[in-house]
């Protein structure tokens, strides 16, 4: 009770008190009763007090008509040297123990389907489901909203909820609350919406609160547009928010990934109590494909942590405030500690090819969809190529890349943004320390623009690297040996 | 002779606007849609008014009816969803010679912009807010909004809304500071041009919810005000609009209403049986936020100069004397 140590509590005064009971009245912890004894300086009956139940409400202080019958007694800072922050909060908030035993998730084996033919925002929609998600928050957006139509088709015969929140902002609060009760949330958005968001991810992160975003990425800057981009790489690597933050992206290249990686989410979601984003694109968002449904379906469990809203939990508290410095900066090691966990253990990406690459081309989402065809062609013409593809784009897959690059000659990272993903790359790999790079070159589009087959083919075709041409002139490629 | 000469003649004719100096580029609205409706009826306010456009500007959200500035040849700011309002007051704060007009859908309006409508009510700066409520988002295809009437199916709704729509009348003519409302249909013109100029010509902030038909999902929404007149109550006054002739025949329910009786506005806006049409509260005593913070006195570069030497001088140090 550290924030009622600095409020005042009363003290009668017996000589100054008249006995009139106001201040029994007023005090709703029944500290006051009648007095008995004469006063013998006032020759009146003056009001006992007992402190006891006293919590500081200090409304018998108004309620005494006496200037000085009734006084405010505390060792009372001077208001400059309050932290009025801290005053009203209290401290000492984020706690970490006593918790009730965790209920844990359950797997339960699907019949055997057909797979289905849809497009890739229902693929995700349908991985929430068969993770366990009954709780959707979501604010309309294109192209990411047929997801939510989904949901909002299929969740009120679940006993789920569907909430189209009156904002992004309120979307993120609601999924906050419904993460922290422990249960298992989404929603899908698009990059204008995305940016709404950050502030409420912050807080879900500061706070560990699970959830899941599923972020079909558009063109911009500002509004742009509803085509494909990859836009939102630096965002979710480097720009969750205020503060130090971080969550695990995932990037799908296929609806099956869209389903596949939507409940690969979930789990990690609730291991590492971190909000977790899912990238697509506007374009992965909208193609249909095949999509094999898993072997087994999640039943959600609930963590011993939660706000569950029942007597066992009780004692639990989600929250993200620590005003106390050394408070703050401990919680800040643990999150950094658990950032190093999802650095250590999560990294994924799928090697298509890579064993001999000696060219090899990074890229995520729909352009690894080009780049993959334009491996074989290039192989076809006698280079050597392969497709790194990272399926984490935070935390980078920087120990899958590292072993590839005695026997690789060129990087060439295609996006679908103005070289976020190439930076992730370059940053992981100085984290690395890695010096001797091999040559790095890019293509790069926006606006919907998407790396084509022949483009890369051709572009990778003609960098020869094995001819040793003009391309010297590139400065940029000699930059990236150095 | 009185010096007249064709040349001048032809000046004076070359000064007037027309229609053509306020169309911008053709618009891409669904055919049937309302916004054609009221851009033409905005068009002919601008025209009628001779507002130069280069003293005009349109501010809008995101949303169908938010491209509204591309179709006007004016000055135009489309901006964030929700948040066409606050960009409106930046402009009318700093420019108060310049003729300012948002446009909004009930989306960008009443959902994800609530707090940017309650607060431009409140502050009540001279500007001219349409509302272009359909009753659904249009633009991002086919969602409830808050005034998607109570049971509409809808993508993000497929059972049907649970709520009662949101009442933008009386969530206006409950705010502090009101000193404008109107409510307009897109498909009387008559009365959307009338009720339009009114919001022109009221110092203050102007709000007009237009109902505005979106043939393209919810072609049936407005259908009992369309093929039942009656369910619309046109509320005429001297101080209001006035019903014409021909429209009267049509729309014979009306009544009487001074604009100036806020409680008896408050009452229109609750009924539920008939939709009120026309001025329902205006009041240009309300203070203007523009007009009290404009500077009320001329500041010379050496008033300016004199303003920050005093105060830097508060934290200046002798340097001398300090390392001493
Ligand atoms: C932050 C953000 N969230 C969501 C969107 C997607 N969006 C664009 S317009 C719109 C609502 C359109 O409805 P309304 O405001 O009623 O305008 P209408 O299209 O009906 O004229 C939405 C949700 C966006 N552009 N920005
Ligand atoms: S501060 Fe409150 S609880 Fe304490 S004595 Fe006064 S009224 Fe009672
Ligand atoms: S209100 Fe003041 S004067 Fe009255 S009984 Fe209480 S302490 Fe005494
Ligand atoms: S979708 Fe509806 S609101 Fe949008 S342009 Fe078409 S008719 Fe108008
Ligand atoms: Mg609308």
């Amino acid at each position: 009770m550290t924030a009622t140590k600095t409020k005042p509590k009363p003290l009668v005064i017996p000589e100054l008190c008249k006995g009139c009971g106001r201040c029994i009245e007023a005090c709703p912890q029944g500290c006051f009763t009648l007095g008995s004894e004469i006063n013998p300086e006032s020759g009146l009956i003056p009001v006992v007090l007992d402190l006891e139940k006293c919590n500081a409400c200090g409304l018998c202080f108004t309620a005494c008509p006496e200037p000085f019958g009734l006084t405010p007694v505390a060792d009372i800072p001077h208001p400059e040297d309050v932290d009025h922050e801290a005053f009203m909060m209290g401290e000492a908030t984020i706690r970490d123990d006593h918790y009730p035993d965790e209920i844990p998730p359950q797997k339960i084996p699907m019949p055997d389907l057909p797979p289905l033919f849809i497009k890739g925002t229902y693929a995700s929609a349908i991985g929430a489901l068969l993770a366990g998600c009954r709780h959707f928050y979501g604010y309309p957006i294109t192209p990411s909203t047929e997801g939510a139509e989904l949901m909002a088709k299929v969740l009120p015969d679940l006993e789920g909820t569907f909430v189209q929140a009156v904002s992004e902002v309120a979307t993120v609060n609601m999924m906050y609350g419904c993460g922290g009760a422990g249960l298992p949330c989404m929603t899908f958005t698009s990059s204008p919406g995305f940016s709404l968001m950050l502030e409420g991810i912050s807080y879900m992160i500061g706070a560990e609160v699970p959830g899941v975003f599923v972020n079909i990425m558009r063109g911009g800057p500002g509004l742009g547009n509803i085509a494909p981009e990859q836009s939102d790489i630096k965002l979710v690597s480097r720009g969750l928010g205020h503060g130090n933050t971080h969550a695990i992206s995932l990037a799908a290249s296929s609806p099956q990934e869209m389903l596949d990686l939507t409940m690969l989410a979930f789990e990690l979601t609730f291991k590492y109590r971190n909000p977790v984003v899912l990238l697509g694109d506007g374009y992965l968002g909208q193609i249909s494909g095949k999509v094999t449904l898993p072997r087994e379906m999640v039943k959600p469990g609930l963590p011993s942590w939660a706000v569950y809203g029942d007597a066992e939990h009780r004692k639990n508290l989600i929250c993200s405030i620590a005003l106390s410095e050394k408070e703050l900066e401990t919680h800040n090691y643990k999150l950094t500690d658990k950032y190093q966990r999802m650095i250590d253990n999560e990294q994924r990406a799928e090697l298509y090819r890579c064993h001999d690459a000696e060219v090899l081309i990074i890229a995520a989402n729909t352009p690894a969809r080009m780049a993959r065809g334009a491996v074989g062609q290039l192989r076809e013409k006698g280079i050597r190529a392969g497709l790194f593809r990272p399926i984490t784009i935070w935390p980078f897959p920087i120990g899958l890349l590292l072993p590839l690059l005695d026997q690789v000659k060129e990087i060439v990272v295609v996006e679908a943004s103005n070289g976020q993903l190439e930076d992730e790359m370059r940053l992981a790999l100085s984290h690395e320390h890695v010096v001797d790079l091999p040559l790095i070159d890019h293509i790069r589009h926006f606006g919907g623009v998407l790396p084509q087959l022949e483009e890369i083919v051709d572009h990778i075709s003609k960098d020869n690297l094995f001819e040793d041409s003009e391309k010297n002139g590139n400065a940029w490629k000699k930059g990236g040996r150095s | 002779m009185f010096n007249v000469s064709l040349e001048n003649l032809v000046d004076i004719d070359l000064e007037q606007y027309s229609l053509q100096d306020y169309q911008g580029s053709t618009p891409r609205w669904c055919s049937g849609c309302g916004d054609n409706a009221i851009l033409s009826a905005v068009q002919k306010l601008c025209r009628d008014e001779q507002l130069p456009p280069e003293k005009t500007v349109f501010v809008s959200g995101i949303g169908c009816s938010s491209r509204f500035p591309h179709y006007m040849k004016t000055y135009g700011f489309h901006g964030l969803h929700g948040r066409a309002l606050p960009i409106a007051q930046g402009i009318k704060m700093h420019r108060p010679d310049l003729h300012v007009f948002v446009n909004m859908g009930d989306g960008d309006c009443c959902s994800i912009g609530t707090a940017h409508w309650i607060h431009a009510l409140r502050y009540n700066m001279n500007m001219v807010a349409i509302m272009h409520d359909n009753g659904i988002y249009g633009l991002t295809k086919k969602q409830a909004s808050p005034t998607s009437p109570k049971g509409l199916v809808s993508n993000t709704t497929p059972q049907g809304t649970y709520m009662e729509a949101l009442n933008p009348a009386m969530v206006n003519l409950g705010v502090t500071n009101v000193s404008f409302f109107a409510q307009a249909v897109e498909w009387v013109p008559d009365m959307l041009n009338d009720i339009i100029s009114q919001a022109y010509h009221h110092r203050g902030f102007a709000f007009v919810r237009v109902l505005q038909r979106c043939p393209h999902f919810t072609p049936t929404m407005f259908d009992p005000l369309l093929s039942n007149p009656n369910n619309i109550l046109v509320l005429e006054h001297e101080n209001g609009i006035k019903l014409s002739e021909a429209a009267g025949r049509i729309y014979k329910n009306h009544e009487s209403h001074d604009p100036s009786d806020i409680q008896k506005a408050r009452e229109y806006a609750g009924r539920h049986d008939i939709v009120p049409v026309g001025i329902l509260y205006r009041n240009p005593e309300v203070p203007c936020y523009d007009e009290i913070r404009r500077p009320k006195r001329v500041f010379t570069p050496e008033m300016k100069e004199a303003v920050l030497n005093r105060e830097f001088d508060k934290f200046s140090v002798d340097i001398d004397s300090s390392e001493g």
